[in-house]
């Protein structure tokens, strides 16, 4: 079993005076029961969050992000670990995975290790305040060589004014599996205008492990999540994330390619309208030679809504021949909403093929009139469009129900707030 | 009867320029026109004021469709009535599909006659015949509209949109240019299908080329926004061996 400090508080957690740490969470956190393997995460995580602390104003990782609100929802009082045991990360496991709970003492070293490993290199803060005050850690494994052939569904739920949830999936080598991941509609609370899920999963792919994953935001309450995947050699992602946004929502998408011919196809399809919110933070780090990263986020604005999305990819030093493109679509119906795009590369290999692009536009207006000129009208033009902008980014994923499921809601919301 | 097609004295342009000076123009059913001219003569303008694009404007005059004022319709109710223009450049349109965006079209247009639409497998069945007769690949059915197909293919397309569409007036800029003689012929063989005693082609092109496997019935020399000179086939081969410099000379 991992080692874990024998006194609580560990020293690093009271630095007085921490201005910048509210104290709902230091009690929060303090408060915590001491259990060996949940232990290691958590202080890790905790650390992790501790020596940043609360995003602050000119924070790269929130440009578009209206910090004030961030730092209120990250200070409300986390709901404790005694509280209904509905919230948090549910799912039902199925012949060729194990689950295992980091608060029992059964979890495998290994697991614990790597979770750990990523606690201790998480550098957002919302992530690590999921991991250090989720009052379950979840952990899953699915074995060597497993190929599960139907979806996996995992869920988040909240329940409450404040739900922390955190998740550590790993996919053994040459497994293969379908997971879709569902973040539950949140309880409406008085005051500030509904719930509030901070959550993060790392998923960690095995030597050729394939992962399809797919992902839908909750339509309302106030959402931080944190996807990280990490993968080992020739492992394969395909990712789709749809969302209709809501009062606020942040979703945060890392991936690392720690190993040679890891690929990853990352795509994003959101439809922001009415007041609602929605903010993608992505960073894909090329760690080792010869792997292949993609991404294409679209979203189409309407009403007052507000998209922006802030991608970034990294190709180290000994990253030879890697394959990057990321193309950041934003398509704008009205005049109130904004859009902001932050497209990035840091290249430090001299051998490889990277491409960026982002764009912010109205319908293009050829395409408009040549549809016009055929006799659709202008509405059923609009749509037309509009549906083939989006499906661009939604039609890849193999996870076909799911993808329906997200477009249905997608088109609904086009609807809607048009 | 009822021209398919009159313009009277049209002064149109686009950006606040005027391009087309005082155009004026009869089509009758049955009729094929060619207009040709030299770059920059309004050719493409005239089919695109005709067609309703948004960015052109019209300064006066008047555009009749069996009779009916056309300047105040919209592009698509211009194309419900019968209108076809097929495009000097046709966009491409990825993710919508091709034959889906052909049903849309032709349902719209049956729509407007008061005819029930057709559904997806009768469409597809109409679509197969025309594309059939057109010697149209069949793995462009289900591409996005236009997308990644080549020049020559483009074109093919906006043809058998024509075929399946059935306008009553088709105006065609320019499509025989960028296609080999294969190509051509097979466009031709697609524009000749679609003569009849009952609808009117207009043939806007640069080169004689076309006019030998589409013979019109006549043809016009626009320049410098106006019709220098109407005549029959033969102005056609007049062009094609002095050029236009004589007709602009005149004028």
């Amino acid at each position: 079993m991992t080692a874990v400090a024998e006194t609580s508080p560990p020293q690093f957690m009271r630095k007085a005076p921490v201005p910048e740490i509210p104290e709902t969470l230091l009690s929060a956190f303090e408060s915590i029961p001491e259990l060996p393997a949940a232990s290691a995460v958590r202080s890790a995580a905790w650390k992790s969050f501790f020596d940043r602390g609360l995003p602050r104003t000119n924070d790269e990782d929130y440009s578009f992000t209206s910090i004030s609100e961030i730092k209120s929802l990250l200070s409300r009082n986390p709901q404790s670990s005694d509280l209904d045991s509905q919230s948090g990360f549910q799912f039902q496991t199925v012949t060729g995975i194990e689950a295992f709970s980091l608060n029992s003492s059964s979890t495998p070293e290994a697991l614990v290790s790597a979770w750990k490993n990523a606690a201790v290199e998480e550098q957002d803060v919302a992530s690590s305040l999921a991991m250090a005050l989720s009052p379950q850690l979840n952990a899953l494994r699915l074995k060597a060589g497993t190929h599960l052939e139907q979806p996996f569904p995992i869920v988040c739920k909240s329940n409450g004014e404040r739900t922390d949830a955190a998740l550590f999936f790993r996919f053994e080598a040459g497994s293969s599996a379908k997971v879709t991941f569902d973040s539950a509609p949140l309880a409406p609370v008085g005051g500030m205008g509904g719930g509030y899920l901070n959550a993060s999963a790392v998923f960690r792919l095995g030597a050729n492990a394939e992962l399809d994953f797919a992902q839908i935001d909750p339509a309302e309450g106030a959402q931080t999540l944190k996807l990280h995947f990490i993968l080992e050699k020739g492992a394969k992602l395909r990712f789709l994330s749809s969302s209709t946004g809501s009062r606020f929502q942040r979703l945060a998408v890392e991936v690392d390619l720690l190993d040679p011919d890891a690929e990853v196809d990352l795509r994003g399809a959101a439809v922001i309208g009415g007041s609602n919110r929605c903010h993608r933070h992505i960073l894909i780090h090329h760690h080792a030679p010869d792997c292949v990263s993609r991404q294409l986020f679209k979203a189409v604005v309407l009403g007052s809504g507000r998209s922006s999305v802030d991608g970034t990819v990294i190709v180290d030093r000994g990253a030879q021949h890697t394959d990057a493109k990321q193309l950041l679509r934003h398509l704008m119906l009205s005049k109130e909403g904004r859009a902001d795009s932050k497209p990035r590369l840091f290249i430090h290999a001299d051998d490889v093929k990277c491409g960026h692009g982002a764009t912010v536009g109205k319908m293009d207006a050829d395409q408009l009139f040549y549809l016009r000129s055929r006799g659709l009208d202008m509405e059923s033009a609009n749509s037309l469009l509009t549906h083939a902008f989006l499906g661009e980014a939604l039609d890849a994923s193999a996870l076909t129900d799911f993808r329906e499921a997200a477009r249905i809601r997608l088109l609904t919301a086009l609807e809607q707030k048009s | 009867m009822t021209a398919i097609l009159e313009i009277k004295d049209l002064k149109a342009g686009h950006s606040g320029l005027e391009i087309l000076k005082g155009i004026s123009l009869k089509i009758e059913a049955g009729e094929v026109h060619a207009i040709m001219g030299p770059n920059g003569s309004g050719k493409s303008t005239l089919s695109k004021i005709v067609a309703g694009h948004p960015d052109y404007q019209v300064i006066s005059g008047e555009i009749l469709f069996h009779g009916k004022n056309l300047l105040d319709l919209p592009a698509d109710q211009r194309a419900r009535l019968g209108i076809f223009l097929g495009f000097q450049y046709p966009v491409e349109i990825p993710g919508v599909n091709n034959s889906e965006f052909l049903r849309m079209a032709y349902n719209s247009r049956r729509k407007e006659k008061g005819l029930e639409e057709l559904d997806p497998f009768d469409f597809q069945e109409l679509l197969t015949e025309k594309m059939q007769f057109l010697e149209v690949d069949d793995r462009f059915r289900n591409r996005g509209v236009n997308e990644g197909f080549s020049g020559g293919e483009k074109k093919r397309n906006e043809i058998l949109q024509m075929a399946v569409l059935e306008p009553s007036l088709a105006i065609l800029d320019e499509t025989d240019s960028g296609l080999d003689v294969d190509a051509l012929k097979i466009v031709s063989k697609g524009i000749n299908a679609l003569r009849k005693p009952d609808n009117a082609i207009l043939l806007i092109t640069h080169y004689q080329r076309l006019l030998d496997y589409v013979q019109p019935d006549f043809v016009h020399v626009l320049a410098q926004g106006r019709i220098l000179k109407s005549g029959g086939k033969d102005l056609a081969l007049e062009v094609e061996t002095r050029g236009y410099d004589w007709l602009t000379a005149v004028a």
